[in-house]
């Protein structure tokens, strides 16, 4: 990959939209946009290669995004800003891509996101997968609510922060992220282990 | 991917009225995630019998969260393999990168750690130094250490290590949760040492050792230590700077406060099995403490702050620093089992010294291998003599000025030995005259006694008129004048009256008159015998007498004497008289410095006097009050303020109002504070202890001077420049007033320096400065350390004016020696 970034090359993506994020001006639009094509770039680069055997970290390609993206870096306010911003590109990478998964073979080997348990006790296994397409529709139902909530998960989920990471982001305190970490988190996994509709309004 | 879909809700009102409901919930859930599980059933019928489905709502969500089903969601990891490994999960991130339980399958089927490293090393770098140390690591074969299997790239060009997996936990957090006493702390401590006792033979260092590469698995009933990450550090060791530390937002990630100073410093190369020693040394102090010897603090610019502290400061000793985070009622989960004072005590001394030994500064000054380390541990476990001893000489007296240095300003806590002969005076009197009726001939000195002293009193009246008041001290003269010409035939009444009198000129200062002691010991000792328990109590007093002249020798003699003649004291007022002696004796032992001895007969006259007057009489204020200060001469300022507010609470409920014991309490917990460094403790106490001096004493008592010199000190602490400056104004007139001597004037003069320092008026700051140092070096000689403190305080002010040479020039004079 190129040291520097390729407009071109950011515009060949699917736009990332700008309605649903908060974003409020075009100078975030572009630079979601931007990061939206840097990410996408480099995490089909790792899950298209010849094997199938590849690793992708999140924290890892968003740390290594902020590292390609040298020459902009003036363009963001800071790394809390980047961050956000980093997290919600990375959030769409992701859809899309198993939205193009599936739309090639359709049923067949739609990617699977694990969501590890870090706090588990060593030994114990824990592999529950969720779609990330299900992930990403409960969210949106999730924004309709709680716009904050979905920003935290974004975060801390999409973009590996921890939580220290998450508060600068976001300008609040430590302890408002581990609430609505918390809350959003038991309202997700309610809402997928429910496999209700994500698109039905609540009743 | 544009946005919400086309289900939104139509009408903006009904999003504003779901969020709000949302609201609710979210209000409802964080509230009862705080509650315990009866509490929250009972708010939620409460609420169910209004809003039905807000109760369930919240319910629903509250078990989600408590579920061990279902998605966990914690953070993203998208699955898959490296090389022949299948990552099963992530285990941990950390400075060096992150961490992955995976599975081998060939040429064996295992579970195996794998270690990526963070990317922006150079793999081929790492690689060919893993290579380098792969033959040294296969020849490790230890069951405390985690073998390194397998180093390889990763597709995106990171270099990661294959390790044995060990399901287990860092070892301080292990302890913590098990709630581990020291000795259990220091047994799994040992296993770590000969882990890494056994690489260093085979030559290998770790250079990385902290509780998260030392973990503790369970099996078998029993707690095995393995150490992970061997031959890591040095593999990746290119740029084990400042670098590693950071991240490139300059965001520290990696903890420097394990590592030792020779590794923190410009050649981080030149480390030897030392390196090791130090960084056990920090883990033993975490393990035994609860924190780190260094902590680096937020804010600080890790690396750089942390190399500053290891080339300039003395960790505090593990004791000391318990003691404090004990006072400071920090939250400390591991002293459930033990109280703080026990576990402060099993510290201090070996622990203390093995600890400080292993974190020298100077490697050549640490255990010279990890076996020496674990050995010594070994003999303090079996109470056996340590090779880690008290630091030196030199190394102590400078501690001594830097510890010292604010109880030396403080004026000292106040030791309450001169009241002691005041409460036996009461105490034996009274207990005395009520219960020795039993003995003829005392019941009928006793009376005559009484009488001669109700006689004197009543002489006084006629000779006086009511304007013309008879001073305390003629009245005294005038009886002991009758003692000596009017009883000579009544050699055992005289003898008691002789101690009385000798009790009373002991407490108003007149050492000379106090002498008739001596008299009365003669004349018992010619009517009773070598022994008797009348004797008992005047050798007593005489060694109350011998303390004030500061004879501790002939006092400690005395008092074991009068000790020796009550051993089996069977009356009360034997009794009473022997808690007195034994906490004479206390006294004097604490002036020597004697600290255990001084603890044992305080506390044997404590069990005496409780059993005497029950545990809250007042009288028992003073005993509570010398433990303190025993507790605080020992570093154990948790006991230390247990004991000085049990001393005040005692003395309140007696005394109304003001008290000179109550101003010493209280200059006692202030000073105990300012120890501390907690300032803002302490300016209540020493603002009431200075309020009450000033009420009760003469309004130039060189006290009141101390008082306001200690408190303006804390003031200017504090920020209350203006009240530190009227302060140290008063003191300075009273002591001008009534010509206070060098050594007191100075403490003042201090004073000034820091509070103009403070207000940024250095020329003047400098000036007192000088002044200070002239009069110590007058009253102290210019060895000292006082006047060492002196020099460097000017040196701050003459460096902060920009006056650097001659801040140099101070800072040499001041050095410690």
């Amino acid at each position: 990959m190129d040291e520097t970034v390729s407009t071109e090359a950011n515009t060949r993506s699917a736009p990332p939209g700008t309605d649903d994020t908060g974003a409020d001006d075009t100078g975030a639009a572009a630079l979601l946009q931007l990061l939206y094509g840097e990410l996408r770039a480099m995490a089909g680069k790792r899950l298209q290669g010849e094997r199938a055997a590849h690793t992708l970290q999140p924290t890892a390609l968003v740390h290594e995004a902020y590292l390609r993206l040298e020459q902009q870096r003036s363009r963001f306010q800071n790394r809390q800003h980047f961050l956000a911003l980093a997290a919600r590109a990375m959030r769409r990478v992701l859809v899309d891509h198993a939205r193009r998964k599936v739309a090639y073979k359709r049923g067949g080997e739609a990617i699977r996101v694990t969501l590890s348990g870090l706090e588990e006790a060593p030994g114990v296994v824990v592999s529950a997968d969720v779609d990330p397409i299900d992930l990403d529709r409960a969210l949106e139902r999730l924004a309709r609510l709680d716009e904050r909530q979905v920003r935290v998960v974004e975060l801390r989920f999409f973009a590996g922060a921890t939580v220290d990471e998450t508060a600068l982001a976001l300008e609040v305190s430590t302890a408002t992220v581990e609430r609505e970490w918390r809350m959003a988190r038991a309202w997700l996994r309610r809402a997928l282990s429910r496999g209700e509709d994500p698109t039905e309004p609540p009743s | 991917m544009t946005g919400i879909p086309g289900s939104d809700p139509p009408v903006e009102t009904v999003n504003v009225g779901r969020k709000d409901r949302y609201r609710q919930v979210k209000e409802l859930f964080t509230e009862l995630l705080e509650v315990d599980p009866t509490a929250r059933g009972a708010r939620l019928r409460e609420i169910e019998s209004k809003d039905p489905a807000l109760a369930e709502e919240v319910r629903s969500l509250l078990e989600a969260d408590e579920t061990e089903a279902g998605p966990r969601l914690e953070a993203l990891c998208i699955e898959h393999h490296l090389g022949p490994y299948r990552l099963i999960r992530r285990l941990g991130a950390g400075g060096m990168g992150e961490v992955f339980l995976a599975e081998q399958s060939e040429p064996v089927r295992r579970r195996v750690a794998i270690k990526l490293v963070r990317g922006d090393l150079d793999s081929q770098e790492v690689l060919t130094r893993f290579e380098g140390e792969r033959q040294a690591l296969a020849l490790m074969g230890h069951p405390a250490i985690a073998s390194v299997y397998d180093a390889g790239t990763a597709p995106d060009g990171r270099p990661y290590f294959v390790m044995e997996y060990a399901a287990g936990i860092p070892i301080t957090t292990y302890c913590d949760r098990k709630l581990l006493d020291p000795g259990e702390r220091i047994e799994l401590f040992r296993q770590v040492c000969a882990g890494i006792q056994h690489a260093h033979l085979k030559g290998v260092i770790h250079r990385d050792l902290k509780p998260s590469n030392l973990l503790v698995v369970e099996g078998d009933g029993e707690a095995r230590v393995k150490i992970i990450d061997f031959g890591i550090a040095k593999a990746t060791a290119q740029r084990l700077t400042e670098r590693t530390l950071l991240t490139e937002i300059g965001r520290v990630v990696g903890t420097p406060e394990y590592m030792s100073p020779e590794q923190a410093s410009a050649n981080p190369l030149d480390v030897d099995l030392r390196t090791d020693v130090y960084s056990l040394g920090v883990v033993l102090y975490e393990l035994l403490v609860g924190v780190r010897p260094f902590e680096a603090e937020p804010g600080m610019s890790g690396f750089e702050e942390m190399r500053r502290r290891l080339n300039n400061e003395e960790p505090p000793r593990p004791s000391t620093r318990a003691s404090g985070l004990a006072v400071e009622r920090s939250e400390l989960p591991r002293w459930r089992h033990m109280p703080p004072g026990a576990w402060v005590r099993r510290l201090r001394g070996d622990l203390d010294w093995i600890t400080l030994k292993a974190l020298e500064r100077n490697r050549d000054r640490r255990y010279q291998s990890v076996a020496a380390l674990s050995d010594d541990l070994e003999r303090a476990q079996e109470h056996e003599p340590v090779h880690a001893g008290p630091p030196s000489l030199i190394y102590r007296s400078r501690k001594f000025v830097r510890r010292n240095r604010a109880v030396v300003a403080a004026a000292a806590l106040t030791l309450l030995a001169t009241l002691a002969g005041a409460v036996g005076v009461v105490l034996g009197l009274q207990r005395a005259l009520r219960a020795e009726e039993h003995a003829v001939a005392e019941a009928k000195a006793s009376a005559q006694v009484s009488e001669f002293l109700v006689d004197t009193f009543r002489l006084a009246d006629p000779t006086r008129r009511p304007d013309e008041p008879v001073s305390t001290e003629d009245l005294l003269d005038r009886g002991l004048e009758r003692v000596q010409t009017e009883l000579q035939g009544q050699p055992l009444v005289r003898a008691r009256l002789l101690d009385t009198f000798g009790q009373i000129y002991l407490n108003l200062g007149r050492l000379e008159q106090a002498e008739v002691f001596s008299e009365a010991i003669t004349l018992l000792e010619q009517e009773l015998g070598p022994s008797s328990p009348q004797l008992a109590v005047t050798l007593g007093n005489l060694g109350g007498l011998r303390v004030e002249q500061g004879d501790y020798r002939q006092a400690e003699e005395l008092t074991l004497r009068a000790l020796g003649m009550q051993a089996g004291a069977s009356t009360l007022a034997a009794s009473a008289q022997r808690a007195t002696n034994l906490s004479k004796l206390a006294t004097i032992l604490i002036r020597q410095e004697r600290y255990d001895e001084a603890e044992l007969h305080l506390r044997q006259a404590l069990v005496l006097r409780t059993e005497l007057v029950g545990p809250e009489d007042w009288s028992l204020a003073q005993l509570y009050n010398n433990l303190a200060l025993v507790a605080y001469e020992r570093g154990d300022y948790a006991a230390a303020a247990d004991g000085f507010e049990e001393a005040l609470s005692l003395a309140r409920s007696h005394f109304d109002g003001d008290h000179p014991w109550i101003a010493s309490m209280l200059n006692n917990i202030g000073g105990l504070y300012w120890t501390l460094e907690r300032y803002d403790k302490a300016a209540p106490y020493l603002r009431e202890a200075a309020a009450i001096r000033q009420r009760i004493l003469p309004p130039d008592h060189p006290e009141v001077a101390t008082s306001m010199g200690n408190l303006a000190e804390v003031e200017t602490q504090l920020g209350n420049l203006d009240a530190a400056e009227a302060l140290l104004q008063g003191a300075a007139r009273i002591q001008e007033k009534i010509g206070a001597v060098g050594f007191e004037r100075a403490h003042v003069s201090m004073g000034f320096g820091h509070l103009y320092r403070h207000r940024g008026r250095l020329d003047e700051s400098i000036r007192h400065y000088r002044t200070a140092i002239a009069l110590r070096i007058d009253s102290l000689g210019a060895e000292s350390p006082y006047v060492g403190e002196a020099w460097r305080e000017l040196a701050e002010s003459l460096e902060l004016a920009g006056r650097s040479q001659e801040a140099a020039e101070a800072r040499r004079r001041g050095k410690k020696p």
